[in-house]
């Protein structure tokens, strides 16, 4: 309870304060200089003549804000000095002189962005990549901007230039809007187009867009290969002319030109190159057997090669197969390629066996060594019997009925 | 005697120096400590925030209790987390000594023996595996807290005195905050038979013998203490809802959805003899030797409670074994509990028996006894042989991490954590993969987000509960569910702001790269990075479920201030026995031990029999593993043997089950084995193999080998048959023949355009600069349909990069009802090639995966598909389609040296070469089949992955078995809503190719005619996986 009275005391003390007096109004204001400049970043001057007493204030509005300016009292003379910070934005500012809290002058002026001087270029430029041709396009966007970050008066004359192949060429633009843009063509060839912009003595950074080959025309191919046996070692590798546009220019690197093989039997064979420098390089592995090859090449959808037709021989003529006392054990070979030599290791051997009706049972496959493969028929899976066993090799078949005996008792 | 008991201060001495040194090896590499650093990090980071953004795309760290979580991160504000981590650690390790010090002593009466139960609860083989290899501190701390309650919850019953049952009170709040299942089940298992001790004790104060001590007396006693008991009952019953209330809300605000997840204590012990061995033989140890001790002394008169709650205990503990658990527990909570927590009381439980035994041996009657009876020599022998044995079963406890380890070897975290930090790559989420349980050691590092998590019970994406998974990132021990759901986050990473992921397993490599992953940098501590493009950053503000305001605030201060408050309640008790020079009045249990003089000597008997049993089991089960793990004595045995060490790698054991007469000498083999790579050499797990014996004489047989591989792309079957011959009682596999193919350069060269990016130019903090932001390559699409077979939707068609440089394509398919309704959308996973050289085309077939079994009624598959397929649920009828495609430029894993050899149209299907023209070894080529019809419409498109590499200028034959394009439904085939890189597909196919070919795609189709088909085209994609 004490101490609840101790505090309502303080409460009624604190509350006894004598009221702020407020001044008579015999306030006379005479308007004497208001130094506005045209521009941004140059500050103001507002010069006022007094009689009386009052207090005095100035209200600068502007889009960044209100500012409230107390003056510099001599005699009988107020000045208001904005400073240069002050005044960085463009656009319409007004004022108004307060005395005693209410407004004795007001007007509104406006500041246009500072020209000539050091200029800031934002500047956007895509697509990067332009077709060739000259109808494809990319556009440079510039927004020119004083000092002060306030974009340039419409109409200001904007230069742009684009150099394409030690050619330059110059652009006129002028800003609607704070913004110029310009499209800007590629030419027939391709290359690298450099771009830039400048206002009055400032220049922007360089741009750049790469003028990239238009679409591809039909073309020639070729081959190599080492000779023309169908050994299954040998590689041949097939190589396109040099792929141009409509321009002349070489198609861009790494496009994939697809490399179609049509067999004897009518199967399409598949290789794939990327051209480098125009030429597309595609390998193949020569095939087992005799073989007629047509070869045609494509960049699907754009263009198409001429067609190529190829022709194997076999390389292989004729081979041995040799069996053992229980005819389980069956050799192939010696195989002998096109010079009388032993073909080269790993030939696909193959061997079909059929029971004695006629039945397919399994097919076994094995690669030749030293020019010769061989096959083993085990008891565990061959009963002995009569079988009927055929063996391919390089395209070449040959039959025989066997009768497998049991082997000797180990 | 001393009031204190040297016995206990040398089991706290032995304790703190055995395993105070030795956590230091193991608790970092233990299954669980590292998720509880992780969730430290959490309060560490923000004390009061349970919503952690950084695991499951979000989740609340209060699904767990945080009293040693909040220890460890107060703690790491001194030392940090690690610091934090064992600090904690050694604290439960005192914590547990003394706890079963007490236990002892309130059980048995006698100072001697209470010093004994914790002398060999320091070794006792369960509490190092929950310490050493399971990294329990939660669970430790809560039990042994408990175990300290034990005695002052009896005293409280007992003498009724109001300090006691505040005591008791204080450490039941403690057990709550730091383990949720310890109090719960404790007061089942632990405090009901510590009841009944308590009115059994009370019952024999009113009786002059045992024998007078009938079911009235202790009905009696019961009704006498019956308010003291509710006292207590109830109020724990109050602490355990309120101390960790937040958890309880959150339970019942996210009831646990996530699908049981196999755990080995749930399994058969004698199936699975590894779960048998961790769960059964390593926690009960040596009392294994001992139960009919146990189980006498537990079933007198006072501890008859505690006899049945130690049977029941065993019995659950023993999970799939009998089929009890599951009929007791119910099959829910069967599936939720991990049933190990009950072997592990259970041994706890009979610490103070084991001690009272090993006192009598040492000091006691049996040692006369024995000594009597059979020799002191005996008595001596026998001791020796009980302590080698726990020794023995300390040493292999220890030492199972070392020769099984359960976890990658330790990553150096440093490189990872600086690449997240770096170039804000952190703005998007991760996804470790063959991290093990150091996942969520680099999660406590970073603030980077992962979709993956370590605490499965909080998770919430379908993706994740719906299967049985641990985590992703070791997804591929799980099977079906493990690579399916990580399938799922690879193929549509942009649902999760997925895009980088850091691999320490190349087992996931193949499915990384055939998603549309790309690799990025292998970081110095040889963890490579994969990345996707095309993936959006992480939005600024993300999704939470926030609590309320009160309840942080309990979550936040509760835990702790139990701590506290326990610790100045009871060690109060400690300064007044130390500071009082009064002597003080024992408690009142020390007054109901038993006189160990006669050692029941019938009890000897039996228990040398059941010693000698288990011994016999134990040898049996030795030559059991002998008979079926010897390699070479048998045929199947050494064929299985084989394939076991080409599954481990183990070329050397591998050769020496060769025949050694074919003569192929280590070198060769090892040159043969280098050569070989592919999907089933380098990336596939054996899962199964059947072994038939075609053909057996004495000395030779053939096998035929079923094998069962397990890859991250498709599960492969592959049939092998051996030739088998014994020789000396060995058998041996004859050695199988090699492609003998030379190719025909030693050395050639190869041209290609190589490309580089080099991301940002000017090295800044900035976002990426307008000019180094490349423009996306345009892209094509030349046809695109619905179709339905067999039941399912799919999106199909045809793309071509139309754009000067190399483009990662991605395509994303959504389907609409007749009513403009999305049904489902989805990625292209690998039916395409993602990356496409400039005018090159690929196929491309988009399936609608569903979350797979999110309908209960979805039976588990047994075993291991990872090429299941979920499709999803649709709403209604698709009828159109959206195809949104991006391209992005790529600048790796552009290959294109696969040629299609020797394509042969055969009985089957197709049979055809492949054959290696460029200068990178393919380690898995993959065949995209499209069919057409007879106007060469596409139809379908089928893959086919070739289990084999292709090496340089080396050829890999392949056989294709045709499908049946009769079923095939084309449900719309328009271009209208096709859009490239968000544009309009039509406005591309207008502006760059004004004049397309059509033709051509024609010209470039197998006229392979079946049924329903007229056309096929095969297209190759290759995984390199090691590129050069």
């Amino acid at each position: 309870m004490k101490w609840s009275i101790y505090i309502l005391a303080w409460f009624i003390f604190l509350g006894c304060k004598e009221r702020a007096e407020v001044p008579t109004s015999n306030l006379k204001v005479k308007r004497q200089t208001v130094s506005v400049p045209s521009t941004v970043g140059m500050g103001l001057e507002f010069e006022f003549h007094v009689q009386g007493d009052g207090n005095l204030a100035l209200l600068l509005d502007s889009s960044f804000g209100s500012m409230l300016f107390k003056p510099k009292i001599s005699n009988d003379k107020v000045r208001f000095t904005v400073l240069p910070k002050f005044t960085q934005q463009a656009g319409e500012y007004s004022w108004k002189l307060l005395g005693n809290s209410k407004v004795l002058f007001s007007d509104t002026f406006v500041l246009a962005p500072r020209s000539g001087g050091t200029h800031v270029m934002e500047t956007y430029f895509g697509p990067r990549n332009v077709r060739a041709g000259g109808d494809d396009y990319a556009m440079l966007t510039v927004m020119p901007t004083d000092d002060y970050d306030n974009p340039l008066p419409d109409s200001t004359l904007v230069s742009i230039s684009q150099q394409i192949s030690s050619k330059t060429k110059v652009f006129e633009s002028s800003i609607k809007d704070g913004i110029a843009w310009k499209l800007l063509y590629g030419e027939e060839s391709t290359g690298r187009m450099l771009v830039s912009a400048a206002v009055g003595n400032t220049p922007s950074k360089e741009l750049t867009a790469m003028i990239s080959p238009s679409n591809s025309r039909n073309f020639t191919i070729g081959f190599e290969r080492v000779h023309e046996y169908a050994d299954a070692n040998q590689v041949i590798s097939f190589t396109t002319s040099v792929i141009r546009d409509k321009y002349g220019n070489r198609v861009s690197d790494g496009t994939l030109v697809n490399f179609i093989v049509v067999n004897k039997e009518g199967a399409l064979l598949k290789s794939m190159g990327t051209t480098l420098g125009g030429v597309a390089t595609a390998k193949m592995l020569h095939p087992s057997h005799a073989e007629d090859w047509q070869v045609k090449a494509f960049i699907t959808g754009e263009a198409e090669s001429d067609m190529l037709k190829l022709h194997f021989k076999s390389a292989v003529q004729d081979f041995k197969v040799g069996l053992s006392k229980t005819n389980r054990k069956i050799t192939v070979g010696p195989i002998l390629g096109f010079m009388g030599q032993l073909v080269p290791e790993g030939l696909l051997i193959e061997l079909e066996i059929y029971d004695g009706n006629g039945d397919f049972i399994e097919v076994k496959q094995n690669n030749s060594r030293m020019g010769k493969g061989s096959f083993e028929l085990k008891e565990g899976f061959y009963p002995s019997g009569q079988y009927q066993i055929v063996v391919h090799l390089a395209g070449i078949k040959k039959e025989m009925n066997i009768k497998l005996t049991p082997n000797e008792v180990e | 005697m001393k009031n204190t008991n040297s016995l206990l201060v040398l089991a706290l001495f032995f304790g703190l120096a055995f395993h105070g040194a030795s956590i230091f090896f193991t608790l970092e590499s233990t299954y669980d400590a590292l998720i509880h650093l992780f969730f430290a990090d959490h309060y560490a980071s923000s004390w009061f925030e349970p919503w952690d953004y950084r695991w499951y795309t979000g989740f609340t760290v209060q699904g767990y209790p945080p009293l040693v979580h909040q220890s460890i991160a107060l703690l790491s504000y001194v030392g940090g987390l690690k610091f934090g981590m064992f600090t904690v650690a050694l604290i439960a390790i005192v914590l547990f000594i003394t706890g079963a010090y007490r236990f002892g002593l309130l059980m048995t009466g006698n100072q001697k023996v209470a010093g004994y139960t914790a002398l060999l609860a320091v070794f006792s083989s369960t509490f190092i595996e929950t310490l050493h290899i399971f990294g329990q501190l939660p669970s430790i701390i809560g039990l042994s807290v408990l175990l300290h309650s034990l005695p002052e919850i009896y005293l409280w019953i007992k003498t009724g005195k109001y300090y006691y049952l505040i005591t008791s009170l204080s450490l039941i709040a403690v057990t709550v905050t730091s383990h949720h299942v310890t109090p719960i089940f404790g007061m089942v298992f632990f405090i009901f038979p510590l009841i009944g001790m308590v009115i059994m004790d009370d019952s024999r104060d009113r009786v002059n013998t045992n024998r007078e001590l009938t079911f009235g007396v202790f009905f009696k006693s019961f009704t006498k203490l019956f308010w003291r008991i509710i006292t207590f009952g109830f109020s724990s019953l109050v602490l355990i809802v309120v101390c960790i209330l937040p958890y309880w809300i959150n339970s019942k605000k996210n009831p646990i959805t996530q699908i049981p997840i196999p755990h080995g204590s749930r399994d058969n012990f004698l199936e699975v003899t590894s779960s048998g061995l961790v769960f059964f033989i390593i926690p009960w140890g040596i009392l294994l030797f001992l139960l009919p001790y146990i189980f006498y002394r537990y079933y007198s008169k006072r501890y008859l409670f505690f006899g049945l709650s130690i049977s029941a205990l065993s019995i659950l503990g023993t999970g799939g074994t009998t089929p009890i658990p599951l009929k007791v527990l119910g099959e829910t909570a069967f599936n939720i509990l991990t049933l190990d927590r009950f072997t592990l009381w259970a041994t706890i439980m009979a610490l103070p028996i084991f001690g009272e035994f090993v006192y009598r041996l040492v000091e006691g009657d049996l040692k006369s006894q024995l000594q009597h009876r059979f020799g002191a020599i005996y008595h001596r022998l026998l001791s020796t042989v009980l302590g080698g044995g726990i020794l023995l079963m300390v040493g292999f406890t220890m030492t199972l991490g070392y020769f099984r380890p359960s976890q990658p070897q330790k990553i150096n975290m440093l490189p990872i954590v600086n690449f997240l930090n770096q170039d804000q790559h952190d703005k998007w989420r991760y996804l470790p993969l063959g991290f093990g349980d150091q996942m969520a050691w680099l999660s406590a590092q970073t603030n980077a987000m992962t979709v993956d998590g370590n605490y499965h019970s909080a998770r919430r994406l379908p993706e994740l509960t719906t299967r049985a998974i641990e985590r992703l990132e070791n997804s591929k021990f799980r099977g079906v569910e493990g690579i399916g759901s990580l399938q799922q986050f690879l193929t549509v990473p942009e649902k999760y702001n997925l895009k980088y992921i850091f691999s320490n397993d190349k087992f996931y490599d193949p499915i990384l790269y055939f998603c549309g992953w790309q690799r990025l940098q292998q970081l110095e501590n040889g963890i490579m990075v994969w990345e996707k493009l095309n993936v959006p950053p992480l939005p600024a503000n993300l999704p939470k479920e926030d609590v309320a305001q009160w309840l942080k605030l309990m979550w936040g201060t509760i835990p702790i201030l139990t701590v506290l408050l326990a610790f100045v309640i009871n060690i109060q008790l400690l300064w007044y026995r130390v500071l009082n020079s009064k002597k003080l009045p024992l408690p009142a249990y020390m007054k109901y031990g038993v006189n160990y003089t006669k050692f029941p000597s019938a009890l000897i008997l039996v228990n040398h029999i059941w010693a000698l049993l288990v011994f016999l089991c134990f040898g049996f089960g030795i030559y059991q593993f002998y008979l079926q793990n010897t390699a070479q004595r048998s045929p199947q045995n050494v064929v299985k043997a084989y394939y076991n060490a080409l599954d481990f790698k183990e070329f050397e054991t591998a050769h020496s089950l060769l025949d050694t007469e074919k003569g192929v000498s280590i070198a060769q083999y090892m040159q043969e084995v280098s050569v070989t790579d592919g999907i089933l050499s380098s990336y596939a797990k054996l899962d199964a193999m059947e072994i038939r014996l075609l053909h057996e004489t004495r000395h030779n047989a053939k096998a035929e080998v079923k094998t069962f591989w397990v890859t991250p792309l498709e599960n492969i079957q592959k049939t092998y048959t051996h030739d088998l011959v014994e020789r000396d009682g060995k058998w041996y596999i004859v050695p199988t023949y090699l492609d003998s193919d030379l190719p025909p350069d030693q050395l050639f060269s190869s041209n290609n355009t190589t490309f580089y990016n080099h991301g940002r130019r000017r090295i800044t903090t900035e976002q990426t600069h307008h000019e180094d932001v490349l423009q996306q390559p345009v892209l094509e699409v030349l046809s695109a349909k619905l179709v339905k077979k067999d039941g399912r939707f799919s999106v199909i068609g045809e793309l071509q990069n139309v754009d000067n440089v190399p483009a990662d394509v991605v395509i994303k398919a959504t389907l609409y009802n007749e009513d403009d309704k999305e049904l489902a959308h989805y990625n292209a996973k690998y039916h395409m090639k993602h990356k496409l050289m400039p005018m090159e085309t690929t196929t491309f077939k988009i399936n609608f995966e569903g979350i797979a079994w999110s309908q209960t009624t979805d039976t588990l598959p047994p075993s291991f598909n990872p090429d299941e397929f979920t499709p999803v649920e649709l709403e209604g009828q698709p009828t159109k389609f959206n195809l949104q495609c991006a391209g992005n430029v790529a600048n790796i894993d552009l290959y294109k040296g696969l040629v299609l050899q020797e394509l042969k149209k055969v009985p089957t299907g197709l049979k055809g070469q492949l054959f290696n023209s460029g200068i990178q070894e393919v380690t898995i080529p993959l065949l995209l089949i499209s069919y057409y019809n007879k106007e060469k419409e596409l139809l379908w498109v089928d893959h086919k992955f070739i289990g084999d590499g292709v090496r340089v200028q080396r050829k890999q034959s392949f056989n294709y078995t045709l499908l049946e394009m009769d079923s095939i439904v084309v449900i719309n085939s328009s271009l209208k809503n096709c859009f490239v890189n968000g544009l309009p597909n039509a406005e591309i196919a207008d502006k760059l190719i004004t004049e397309r070919n059509t033709q051509h795609v024609f010209e470039q189709l197998q006229p392979f005619s079946g049924s329903g088909f007229e056309f096929i085209k095969l297209e190759m994609n290759s995984y390199i996986g090691n590129p050069r």
